[in-house]
């Protein structure tokens, strides 16, 4: 059998594929025998035209015999399913613009699902660590009273813990650092781990060059200076050569580059991790000498491995001797005995104190995924409607086959042939488009997290996983969209006779009120399109509020450099005097027209808290005597920032001279008016006093407050921070920002640069860059704007694929009433008369379509709100503005066949009969 | 035109060609001129029908098609008798036999005076 069918297989194949070559062979065997039969007819004596005349009475018609011989090699009669594709092959063939159409909407439909689900797999549900059996999971460290109140853990504890074996099989450390990493002259601010040496074994992870830790290395205070580096770190470095064993200076001292983690490894989390690892040994001087073993120094995240056999639901009854083991250290706190609770590992972020609800990343994959489903249900009705129309228009040629005894599953079958490979044509173009996408995407982020403090993880997210299940769904969508068209149209009461064909169908009998079965796909693509472009504008709106909130300052005109004073070989000493050089050397540079200092700045994730409590008898306000104090916002500032940043001063005044440089031991600051509020009461706040991070007891310095200031956000998200501004001069701080007022920032970034080098060469320059990137490259203005653009794009698609959709039935219902309209117009009917009727219909369609799409819009922005920046969900002025402008664009889409129709020469439509 | 050809039955072509395959691969040409030697020329063929016949035989795998060398020297599509065609040939044969002598004995019934 199996000989048989391949040979079978062979001709079909020759016949679809190879037509070209068989025809060339067979006309070349033809030839030669036409020539014999000349040469044959010459040596009987007759003239060359004679000899060619009689040769071909004998040999007879060659084109007919061509013709039969062509029908030798097609699929037998159209018989089976390669004969449904060829026939398939050939339809689609005749009719490119249709196929076009069709391959690039399903191509949308499918390409904007592959690029979302990719975006929230690697985002959202790609468990690095669950994937994998490797029965870890992740440690919290809570009071034992409250389950709750979680901190992290302590060198001790995890010491303890590791040398627990009643649930663990192995625990391994991670802290993090945030520090200056680079080549020597190269360095940024960016997030380092210190890990122990079982973490990368614990989590199963191979260098991908070089080595991972000893445990020596790893013992406190071992003070190896090793680093592993993070795959990213290299690829940002622009992968040099010979890696391993070159330097990389950390916080301003070399360590040698032993190895490098795998491309997509970033530690215990997803997309984001560390550049680099080093031995929890170096902790002690890599953080500046804190020793990191006291009880009391709690900054480390822990994972673990269960012992084999055990399971998160199986421990709970052992956990108890665990906790006596960590009970019986010495505390870290006044706070009383402390609790583990196990958890699986966290999905996103770095370092959570406590487990995390998963449920907020959840909500968004399923409404994310929801929606671009939406648009891809919006492109199947889409082409069910195209697919109806088209059906329809071949109405001649269907009930030809159907005369002709095909019975209606084989008609069927031939039409959803057509439909899969459109299907298949459009899945491939979607993953072409996808990874399209996907490489703008990886580029972009990459951009992003330059600027960043976070490694990105580098692994392209189309994978060949991916497009399998791209192309198995592209096969399954055209049944969607093609089995129900193809059932309709094949309809036997449509075909009563072949006699009374004349290239269109009569009107079918169900057509009499303004409303059928048929037009159910149309009035859902409608509604659902009104969805999509309702939650786009929502989404788009988002994107725009993100950018225009009110940030409290003006970043614009301005440049911002990180100098931290601490990587200097420099006398502490002489770190402010330097600093106080550099401000004013900054000031005579060309354009400048303004220079501060300041210890951190918005929009940067930097924003350091202290304790702020009112002088005793200054406030009128009754504090908890539990929590007297304040959290807020700390930045040490020079005299004149307020004013370079636009940072609005309400009340007293900005630091002087002498408060800003140092030399007036007069203790001020400057508050925000809702700490002022808060701290104060009602009372006029200027000349009152207050304490930073007093003691325990309520004693500290007492500093007067000068100033009330409007605070500035210091991230898109979230509240604006309460704030204390402190003059840098009476509260020094290494690391500095200075930023410059110039009104072409990027003209001057040159010049700044080799300035700096020459007024302080020994200080790294962490960041060099326009304040207003911090804002517009801030990670998540960013998200919220990528998000806005997926979303928008997504509603730009619907709304493209509403009109052509609409105006493919349109098009065709009104080619098939060609004829009435004629006789219509024939018997005095205006073709006003004519557009009106059309018109209103469509209307009533349009209407009945927007208003089922208004309810499901709602409830999408009820879905939405929790993912929308600043938006009204029900925005009554969006949704109207959206319905109005699909409704626009339906009626243009009906307008134009009615129009067309009218055109129609009255004599012409009815003699078609 | 001769008035002894006779003109072919329907679906007696196949068997023709099978037969003078089983001689021998061939190519078109040849066919044709061992059919006319073979039937004295009694037989009318349009000889570019044979064509059709020989794709249909070849798609059903009775025959098969390589090209070679004619004795002229040019190229010329040879056809193979396979297998399956042999035993197709013999079936074919052995019903037209049986057919042929049915008809005779039927046609060779004494006539009533």
């Amino acid at each position: 059998m199996s000989a048989e069918f391949l040979r079978w297989l062979a001709l079909r194949w020759r016949g679809l594929f190879a037509r070209d070559r068989h025809e060339a062979s067979m006309d070349r065997e033809m030839q030669f025998h036409l020539d014999m039969l000349v040469q044959e007819n010459l040596a009987a004596g007759m003239t060359p035209e004679e000899a060619r005349a009689a040769a071909q009475r004998e040999f007879g018609g060659a084109a007919q015999y061509r013709e039969e011989c062509r029908d030798t090699w097609r699929p037998a009669a159209v018989s089976g399913l390669a004969g449904d594709f060829a026939y398939a092959v050939r339809s689609l063939r005749r009719s490119p613009g249709f196929t076009a159409v069709a391959v690039f909407t399903l191509a949308l439909g499918i390409g904007v699902n592959v690029v979302m689900f990719s975006f929230v797999r690697d985002s959202i549900l790609r468990p690095f660590l669950r994937d994998r059996n490797l029965n870890l999971v992740a440690l919290y460290n809570a009071r034992a009273d409250t389950g709750r109140n979680f901190r992290y853990f302590s060198h001790p504890e995890f010491v303890a813990l590791r040398e627990s074996h009643e649930v663990f099989a192995d625990v391994a450390a991670l802290g993090l650092h945030v520090g200056a990493i680079g080549p020597e002259h190269n360095l940024q601010r960016r997030f380092i781990g210190l890990a122990s040496e079982n973490f990368f074994s614990l989590l199963d992870v191979k260098p991908a060059q070089g080595r991972f830790f000893t445990a020596e290395e790893s013992q406190p205070d071992a003070a190896a200076a090793v680093v592993v580096a993070n795959h990213a770190l290299w690829d940002r470095l622009g992968r040099p050569a010979n890696f391993i064993g070159s330097t990389l200076w950390l916080e301003g001292r070399p360590y040698t580059v032993i190895g490098m983690t795998p491309p997509g490894f970033v530690g215990l989390h997803v997309s984001i991790g560390p550049d680099a690892w080093v031995p929890l040994g170096i902790a002690r001087q890599l953080t500046g000498g804190a020793d990191f073993t006291k009880p009391t120094e709690t900054r480390l995240t822990l994972v673990g491995r269960l012992q084999p056999g055990l399971s998160l639901a199986s421990v709970t009854g052992r956990l108890e001797a665990v906790d006596r083991r960590l009970n019986a250290l010495p505390p870290a706190d006044s706070l009383g005995a402390r609790r583990l609770v196990l958890a699986p590992p966290a999905r996103t972020d770095l370092g959570n104190v406590g487990p995390e609800s998963e449920v907020p990343l959840g909500l968004f994959g399923v409404l994310a995924l929801g929606l671009t489903l939406l648009v891809l249900l919006v492109a199947c009705l889409n082409l069910a409607n195209m697919f109806l129309a088209r059906g329809v228009a071949r109405y001649k040629e269907i009930a030809i086959r159907l005369a002709l005894g095909a019975s209606r599953w084989r008609v069927v079958r031939g039409l959803v042939a057509e439909g899969l490979l459109i299907g298949l044509l459009g899945g491939t173009l979607s993953v072409v488009l996808g990874q399209w996408c996907s490489d703008f995407m990886v580029s972009w982020s990459h951009d992003a997290f330059a600027a960043g403090k976070f490694a990105l993880q580098s692994v392209p997210f189309v994978d060949g996983k991916l497009i399998v299940a791209t192309l198995v769904f592209s096969l399954l969508a055209p049944l969607a969209f093609s089995l129900w068209p193809a059932w309709r149209i094949t309809r036997a009461d449509l075909y009563p006779d072949l006699k009374q064909i004349a290239g269109a169908p009569p009107v079918s009998p169900a057509r009499r009120g303004w409303l059928t079965l048929g037009d159910v796909p149309l009035l859902a693509q409608i509604a659902l399109s009104l969805t999509l472009i309702f939650s786009a504008t929502l989404f788009v709106r988002a994107a725009r509020n993100v950018r225009t909130i009110d940030l409290g300052f003006h970043p614009d005109h301005q440049l911002a450099v990180q100098l931290d004073y601490n990587l200097a070989t420099i006398d502490t000493a002489q770190i402010r005097p330097r600093q106080q050089e550099l401000l004013a050397s900054a000031r005579t540079l060309p354009g400048v027209t303004a220079t501060a200092l300041s210890s951190n700045v918005p929009y940067n994730f930097d924003l350091s808290t202290r304790a702020v409590r009112a002088a005793a008898g200054d406030s009128t306000v009754l504090t908890d005597p539990k929590n007297p104090n304040q959290r807020a916002g700390y930045t040490a500032v020079t005299r004149g920032y307020f004013t370079l940043l636009g940072i609005e001063l309400l009340q007293g005044r900005d630091f002087t001279p002498e408060e800003s440089d140092g030399s007036s031991a007069h203790q001020v600051a400057v508050i925000d008016v809702s700490l002022a509020r808060k701290l104060f009461g009602e009372v006029e706040p200027v000349g009152r006093r207050l304490m930073v991070n007093p003691k325990a007891n309520g004693d500290g310095t007492l500093i007067e407050v000068v100033g009330i200031i409007r605070s500035p956000r210091n991230d898109a998200f979230g509240p604006v921070p309460l704030r204390i501004y402190r003059p840098l001069g009476q509260a020094p701080e290494a690391n500095v920002y200075l930023h410059l007022q110039v009104p072409e920032p990027l003209a001057l970034v040159d010049t700044l640069r080799k300035h700096l080098q020459a007024v302080a060469p020994e200080v790294p320059i962490l960041l060099l860059r326009p304040f207003s990137d911090f804002v517009d490259k801030n990670i998540n203005v960013l998200l919220v704007q990528l998000v806005g653009v997926i979303f928008g794009g997504s509603g730009g698609i619907a709304l493209v694929l509403a009109v052509v959709g609409v105006y493919g039935v349109k098009a065709h219902a009104t080619a098939r009433r060609a004829r009435e309209i004629g006789v219509r117009l024939a018997l005095g009917a205006r073709p006003r008369d004519v557009l009106m009727l059309i018109l209103k219909q469509g209307l009533i369609q349009a209407g009945l379509g927007l208003a089922a799409g208004m309810g499901l819009a709602l409830a999408a922005g009820a879905g939405l709100s929790s993912m929308l920046y600043r938006v009204n969900p029900f925005d009554p002025v969006a949704l109207l503005g959206c319905a109005a402008l699909l409704g626009a664009a339906v009626l243009l889409a009906c307008w134009i066949p009615a129009r067309r129709a009218t055109k129609v020469d009255p004599l012409v439509a009815i003699r078609a009969e | 035109m001769t008035t002894n050809r006779q003109e072919l039955l329907q679906g007696t072509l196949d068997l023709l060609i099978l037969k003078t395959l089983s001689t021998g691969d061939l190519h078109g040409w040849d066919i044709a001129k061992r059919i006319a030697v073979a039937s004295s020329d009694r037989l009318t063929l349009k000889q570019g029908s044979l064509y059709p016949a020989l794709h249909r035989l070849e798609n059903r795998g009775w025959i098969e098609a390589e090209w070679g060398v004619s004795d002229g020297g040019r190229a010329a599509k040879f056809y193979r008798l396979t297998r399956a065609g042999r035993k197709q040939l013999a079936e074919e044969k052995e019903y037209w036999l049986g057919f042929a002598a049915a008809m005779t004995s039927v046609l060779d019934l004494e006539e009533a005076p």
